[in-house]
């Protein structure tokens, strides 16, 4: 008995020895806050306890986009961290060009804050923030699209091709939300209401979510974000290609365009079939507003024996057959990855520079 | 306590003795991790460091308190390890945090796979079985990180020219790496004429 009662004794000890090491460990080595973070050499946020950078600048209203929910896979939350110098993690390489990750880019999520830093956040983020918003009307346009049209505070103002992000109810995530980005399809011009078009992916987290959302239901939005500006010059051409979904930012373009209306613009779309084009009225409608626009809907599925009498093939093939640059141009091309990459070389091809091409895939 | 230099032992425990070929332990961060050459070089390192100090120190522990005296606690060798291991990967994880962030950065997201390598306490439980001395366990120890570290590079090497071999579809993956290790602990065989521990 005496000897079951110091071997339970011994080994106790031992065990309390080790935890009490852990904790004297913790105590010395791991760093204890409050840490200034520093943005842009101007706003200064407290750190209290070591965490992920992206997570303590959410936390003092600053709202860089993610739609991973930090787990270093969509690319978004990339800020300059000046103070300390630090090396990319592996993942971060996949999302920071090399002359980024020389000026020292990071992905916010991937950061742990356990010091001072220093770091530099894009304007347009700071200006970010979070409001309400109500369902007004979520109409479905296409098999898997619905038109949601959202009324938002008068003063939350956003650019013709800027994004929201939409937080989204996840219980599985430690924050209970996750963040999905959406382009806004309305015109900037109109004050207090916003609109979206929606893409359902089965098994997604925030399409289904979002097409099953009523009027009357509230949505909690962060944004603008996104440097797409369109160029006030009249007499720079607008180029805008869309492929499927991607025709809702370039929506909002067009909307703000016709208010420069000696503008030259083309438009292009590509759609699989007819059954996938929508607000095609939109389109008609703003012809005949400006006939000097032009209006090119492509379809790459369409079956052979329909009425369809408008180009057929991939979108791409039908701008580098029928749209020659003229002059200054911007471009804006919204789609997915394999479009946007052939509409490059297209471009490429054609002499239109780098640095007037707006792109966003998704 | 055998009389074998520690010199022997770690020469054995690298090739001989391998840990990982010859007793088949720390098999799923071998498979895990032998994908790419610089994961097995960053837990490669990571285990040898590892296994080093945790034999060293539970040498001491098994010889000062587990069974000193009258004692006779060898019992709770295998738990006393097991909590040692992983309390001395957590405060090493702490210390690589605040003094040396780019050997974390390097390091970190290894060192808590480590916790649950079998082949750490592995090392650990056969120094007591052997009667290894303390410097013959720091060698013991040494020795294993090696050359478990020398087999997952072997292997993260073969398994790049797997990737353009036509492995059947049945076994690629885990199957045809499990095949290869296999192949790996025969030709290792051929060491066993040199040295001789155990």
């Amino acid at each position: 008995m005496t000897t079951l009662l110091i071997s339970l004794a011994v080994f106790l000890i031992l065990i309390e020895l080790l935890v009490a090491g852990i904790f004297l460990a913790r105590r010395f080595l791991q760093s204890s806050g409050p840490f200034p973070i520093v943005i842009n050499d101007e706003k200064t946020v407290e750190a209290a306890e070591p965490d992920k950078l992206l997570s303590h600048l959410y936390a003092a209203g600053i709202f860089i986009p993610s739609s991973c929910g930090g787990r270093g896979t969509c690319g978004l939350c990339r800020v300059q961290v000046k103070k300390p110098q630090s090396t990319c993690t592996a993942l971060e390489e996949e999302h920071l060009s090399a002359r980024e990750r020389a000026e020292g880019y990071r992905l916010s999520c991937m950061v742990r804050v356990n010091g001072p830093m220093h770091i530099r956040v894009p304007e347009d983020i700071l200006g970010a923030r979070e409001v309400r918003a109500i369902v007004e009307s979520n109409t479905p346009v296409t098999a898997d699209i619905v038109h949601m049209a959202l009324s938002i505070p008068e003063d939350f103002r956003f650019e013709a091709g800027q994004y929201v992000q939409i937080r989204i109810p996840a219980p599985e995530s430690p924050r209970g939300f996750e963040f999905r980005a959406y382009s806004v399809a309305s015109d900037p011009g109109v004050p207090g209401r916003l609109e979206l078009a929606i893409r359902k992916i089965p098994g997604g987290l925030g399409s289904p979510w979002l097409h099953a959302r009523k009027p009357g239901d509230e949505l909690f939005l962060t944004g603008p974000y996104g440097e797409w500006r369109l160029s006030p010059d009249p007499y720079c051409e607008l180029l805008l290609v869309s492929g499927g979904v991607g025709i809702t930012p370039l929506r909002a373009i067009l909307h703000a365009a016709a208010r420069t209306p000696a503008k030259r613009v083309h438009f292009y779309h590509g759609a699989r079939t007819r059954e996938d084009l929508f607000w095609t009225d939109e389109w008609k409608a703003l012809q005949e507003r400006f006939p000097h626009w032009r209006f090119t809907l492509a379809l790459s599925h369409e079956p052979d024996g329909s009425d369809w009498d408008g180009p057929r093939g991939f979108v791409h093939e039908v701008v580098d057959a029928t749209w020659e640059p003229s002059g200054a141009v911007q471009v804006f091309l919204c789609g997915p990855p394999a479009m946007m990459e052939a509409l490059q070389r297209v471009l490429d091809e054609k002499g239109v520079s780098p640095a007037d091409i707006y792109a966003d895939a998704f | 306590m055998s009389g074998i230099s520690p010199w022997t032992i770690l020469l054995a425990a690298i090739l001989t003795n391998n840990i990982l070929l010859s007793h088949y332990l720390g098999m799923c961060s071998f498979i895990a991790l032998s994908r790419r050459i610089d994961t097995a070089v960053g837990m490669g390192l990571a285990v040898t460091f590892v296994s080093t100090a945790t034999t060293g120190l539970n040498w001491v522990i098994y010889h000062t308190m587990l069974t000193s005296h009258h004692m006779q606690l060898e019992v709770f060798a295998l738990i006393v390890f097991i909590a040692v291991i992983a309390a001395f990967v957590q405060v090493v994880e702490m210390a690589l945090e605040r003094f040396s962030p780019r050997l974390f950065q390097a390091m970190g997201i290894y060192l808590p796979l480590i916790t649950v390598n079998c082949a750490i306490l592995g090392v650990s439980l056969f120094m007591v079985i052997r009667n290894y001395g303390f410097l013959q366990s720091l060698a013991y120890g040494f020795g294993s990180g090696l050359g478990w570290m020398l087999a997952i590079l072997l292997m993260a090497g073969i398994r790049r020219r797997l990737r353009f071999s036509d492995v059947p579809q049945g076994l690629s993956g885990v199957g045809i790496t499990l095949v290869v290790t296999g192949i790996m602990a025969m030709a290792f065989m051929a060491f066993s004429g040199m040295v001789h521990i155990q």
